[in-house]
């Protein structure tokens, strides 16, 4: 019998055995940032011109900050718009970049890091766009059978009345922390598996994806590999590619 | 404790605050209630009976008497407090198939006589017919200058669901302005009126306070699973039927609310001076009023605190008597001590979020969440806030009692002022978060002020703002004023006015200008066109560094009166060595121009800074009166700054970030390339959390 895996230790030793490939991880949050980075700097040139340069540069100025969103209300606006779209680009660049490096990894191949890594993900974006709107799907609707809706039959038996500190609301509160944390978990595993199960070509599509990850978690599946080190290039070869990636 | 105890203790609290603390004057009393009143909480009613015994405090006599009758605002949808708030206020929603209440009186007798028939409503503010809050009550006979009249009241009302200040909400229930109370008779020189007369005013959406002080006792009967919360001391207790009643007594006191459920946890606490008065917070506040520690803490009396605490907010009641305690001492030195033996405080439930955040004389609603008691949201001091706030109100509406309803600004702005100053001092802020982040209390008033779009008089009545104006200038835009009036004078000059006209004015009803008085003689005429313009005007002010230039001064060219020709220096002409290069730049003279201006009417005195790039800072004052002011120089270095406050004293200042203007590039490190730096990282972290979500 093999001993538990620690996910935070084998994630750490494959981040330091693959530099390179964490680094183009990180890349991604960097990159995501960009729109906000540019953003800032226009909006932020009046603090070197204005009154607030030498107390910003000695610490925090409540008043700065706060004058700056009343006085600049646009620009923060456009700022916050900023923020948004990095927070979309990186929805995106996390889809493409983690599943790539999991074929790199997988193929026991990791250079050219950047390029292999964006390649690959490319090539499986497709059906991980799929699983990840799949993943959103299943997220509201579990969260809405284990979370929502138990809530809220909760308030209907408690009745129109209860108090808000009442046993049953307080119950109905305590529950939706947990179910929502038990169902997230859950849901995020299967995304997780089904990732997996694409980059490793055990399925062509986001379905099969999440059947392979079923069967995983079942007991039945293949299971991921320990580190992305484990096992030779030709034995963690994807059995089935996607069509992009296998007609490339 | 038996009720022989309970007696005693409210004997030596309904005595107490008579007693003066520093020969401060004491009230008079106009009113005497005796009132007993049933909750049928199946009913949603309260049935009472009250005596009311009213002196005629004027040198005429009164034929009428101005009862308000409150609870008629939640009568219809017809009300001027309807109409003005649209069954809409402080982000709570009128309930209109539950919500609605009233107030109806059954009789009214003045020694035996019915007084009912011959009353009718008025509406003195704004005439409309359907409002029923004011009613008018001819007394057959008038009474005497100094006499006192008797009347025996009768009533029954329909409680409403909470959303404004007062009602219920399941078995909660918050219950003020909740009695026939008769309005104010103002004699002649109460709040500088020429002529004396009733000064009643309707129940409006922003303003319900102006009362004479009284003695009070009451005895109320609720079913016996309730606890009740109240002002003044439980003097009784008695259980009969499944019902319990409980009589309160207060002495000195203008309003009586009170407040039942039959979840509160209750804690108390006790205010003790001796140990809660930090040495170093009177050691501070002796050096600014220039009295002795000793004088200060003489006034200074143990007060009995209780917390009626919702059981999801239990966590909390710590936080809450925390910050009463920091108030009672920074009222007890910057204003007066408190002079009451007791003090209550409501905890309301989340769904009666209406009833949060009111005063009452001595018992007021607090309000939380269970989300603040938790991390990250504890480091936002809302409960707090409200805490110092609304017990603030039992100096300002309480004791020194303004009315609320013509001049909003003395007990909502002056309050706030005091919460801003009280949060900032004791809590670093509004809101406090790691890596020393935080927001000043004053600072969000300020930025309040300059967003007001719609600058209304001070001085204006409460029903009269503009629309959604009210809030921003009685409650920010007056405590911004009143910090204008401390960074003008300094805060010596400041405290001891200030305190001295919270001690003249204890247990009176002062006017605006009692209060800018206060300050005339100190401020010496400069703090008029501030006066004029933001109590009695539609001021505003931004001061700015318009304009700014620095070149090399030009030395004398062309002829003189002799007619000797003088010719522009060659450039370079100081040799093209190094030490002719030198002592070049060692001559050479920059004449500099600084333009400031002022936009606004409110004119103010305001600091001037030059700052030179060999880091020499020249300073001025401007005394503001022009609309602008232009400064030249000529000196030895190239200006690299000018800057207009700053000390950043105009804190009216509608624009502080036109405040200084800088020559040539950037020296030194960059604040904004800083301040982008930590931006991204904050960016970064918010999107590297999903990912940790997952």
């Amino acid at each position: 019998m093999t001993a538990p895996l620690s996910p935070l230790k084998t994630g750490l030793s494959a981040a330091f055995a693959y530099r390179r490939l964490a680094g183009v991880l990180w890349l991604g949050l960097l990159v995501s940032a960009l729109p906000a980075w540019f953003a800032f700097g226009p909006l932020l040139a009046p603090i070197d011109q204005g009154p607030f340069r030498e107390s910003l540069l000695r610490g925090w100025d409540s008043w700065a900050f706060l004058s700056f969103l009343g006085e600049f209300p646009r620009e923060a606006g456009i700022a916050f718009a900023a923020v948004g779209a990095g927070l979309f680009l990186s929805v995106v660049l996390d889809l493409l970049l983690t599943t790539g490096a999991i074929r790199v990894l997988l193929s026991g191949l990791p250079r050219p890091a950047l390029r292999r890594t964006v390649a690959e993900g490319a090539a499986l974006f497709r059906p991980v766009a799929w699983a990840f709107a799949r993943y959103l799907v299943s997220l509201a609707f579990w969260i809405g059978l284990f979370v929502v809706g138990p809530v809220l039959l909760l308030g209907k038996l408690a009745g129109r009345d209860a108090p808000p500190n009442g046993a049953l609301v307080t119950f109905g509160l305590a529950w939706a922390v947990v179910a929502s944390l038990l169902v997230a978990s859950n849901v995020n595993l299967r995304f997780t598996l089904a990732r997996i199960a694409l980059a490793r070509g055990d399925a062509p599509n986001a379905r099969g994806a999440y059947r392979a990850a079923k069967a995983v978690l079942r007991g039945r599946g293949r299971a991921p590999p320990a580190s992305g080190s484990s096992g030779s290039p030709s034995a963690s070869r994807p059995r089935a590619r996607s069509r992009r990636s296998a007609s490339r | 404790m038996s009720s022989r105890v309970l007696a005693a203790a409210a004997a030596l609290g309904f005595f107490l605050p008579v007693l003066p603390a520093r020969a401060l004057p004491a009230p008079r009393k106009i009113v005497d209630y005796d009132i007993r009143a049933t909750l049928d909480d199946a009913r949603r009613e309260l049935k009472g009976h009250e005596t009311l015994r009213w002196t005629n405090p004027s040198d005429v006599p009164v034929a009428e008497l101005r009862l308000h009758l409150y609870w008629n605002a939640f009568r219809n949808n017809r009300s001027t407090f309807f109409r003005e708030s649209g069954g809409r206020l402080r982000d709570d929603q009128a309930d209109e198939e539950e919500g609605f209440g009233s107030i109806d009186l059954t009789s009214m007798t003045l020694g035996g006589v019915d007084l009912l028939r011959s009353a009718r409503f008025e509406s003195p503010d704004d005439g409309n017919p359907d409002d029923r809050t004011v009613l008018s009550v001819p007394l057959g006979s008038p009474v005497a200058a100094g006499e006192t009249v008797t009347l025996e009241i009768a009533w029954t009302s329909r409680i409403p669901k909470v959303f404004a200040r007062a009602g219920y909400v399941r078995d909660f229930y918050m219950i003020g302005q909740w009695y026939p109370k008769v309005a104010v008779f103002e004699p002649r020189g109460r709040r500088r009126r020429a002529q004396p007369g009733w000064n009643a005013h309707q129940y409006h959406a922003n303003s319900e306070f102006y009362a004479d002080w009284g003695d009070y006792r009451v005895a109320l009967t609720v079913p016996e699973r309730y606890v009740v919360a109240s002002a003044g001391a439980l003097v009784k207790e008695t259980r009969e039927g499944g019902r319990k009643t409980l009589v309160y007594e207060q002495a000195s006191i203008h309003d009586f609310a009170w407040s039942a459920d039959p979840r509160f946890v209750v804690k108390e606490d006790l205010f003790d001076p001796a140990k809660d008065v930090p040495a170093d917070e009177l050691a501070r506040a002796a050096r600014l009023l220039g009295r002795s520690e000793a004088d200060l803490r003489a006034g200074f009396r143990p007060v009995k605190l209780r917390y009626y605490m919702q059981p999801d907010h239990l966590g909390q009641w710590t936080r809450y008597a925390d910050a009463q305690k920091w108030a009672l001492v920074w009222f007890g030195l910057y204003a007066f001590p408190y002079p009451y033996a007791q003090s209550s405080c409501v905890d309301p439930p989340e769904d009666g979020s209406g009833a949060m955040g009111m005063e009452y004389q001595t018992i007021f609603t607090a309000g939380t969440m269970r989300a603040f008691g938790a991390w990250p949201l504890n480091g936002l001091r809302e409960p707090e806030m409200i805490v110092v706030h609304e017990f603030g109100h039992g100096w300002w509406y309480g004791l020194v009692a303004s009315n609320e309803f013509e001049e909003s600004w003395i007990d909502e702005g002056i309050n706030s002022f005091t919460e801003y100053e009280m949060l900032d001092r004791r809590y670093g802020g509004i809101a406090r978060f790691p890596l020393g982040v935080r927001f000043g209390s004053f600072d969000l008033g300020r930025l309040q002020t300059i967003q007001a779009r719609e600058v209304d008089r001070l001085v204006t009545p409460s029903w009269s703002f503009a629309p959604g104006a009210y809030g921003r200038n009685s409650y920010a835009r007056a405590a911004t004023s009143i910090d204008q009036v401390r960074r003008a004078l300094g805060e010596e000059t400041f405290w001891r006015a200030f305190r001295a006209w919270a001690e003249r004015w204890r247990f009176d009803h002062p006017a605006t200008e009692d209060f800018l008085d206060a300050f005339r003689p100190a401020a010496g005429g400069k703090l008029e066109p501030l006066f004029r313009e933001s109590w009695y005007g539609h001021g505003t002010t931004d001061y700015a560094v318009t304009r700014l230039s620095s070149t090399e001064a030009r030395d004398f060219a062309g002829y003189d009166d002799k007619g000797k020709r003088f010719d522009v220096p060659k450039k370079g002409s100081g040799g093209k060595s190094k030490e002719g290069k030198k002592e070049t730049k060692a001559k050479t003279q920059y004449a500099s121009t600084a333009l400031v201006s002022r936009t606004g009417t409110i004119r103010l005195p305001v600091g001037v800074t030059l700052t030179f790039e060999n880091g020499v800072t020249w300073k001025t004052t401007w005394n503001g009166a022009g609309p602008w002011l232009r400064l030249r120089t000529t000196y030895g270095s190239r200006l690299a700054k000018a800057e207009v406050d700053p000390e950043r004293k105009i804190v009216l200042d509608a624009n502080p970030w036109n405040n200084a203007r800088r020559l040539g590039g950037k020296q030194g490190p960059s604040a904004a390339a800083k301040v982008r730096a930590y931006a991204l990282h904050g960016v970064q972290i918010l999107l590297s959390s999903p990912w940790l979500l997952r």
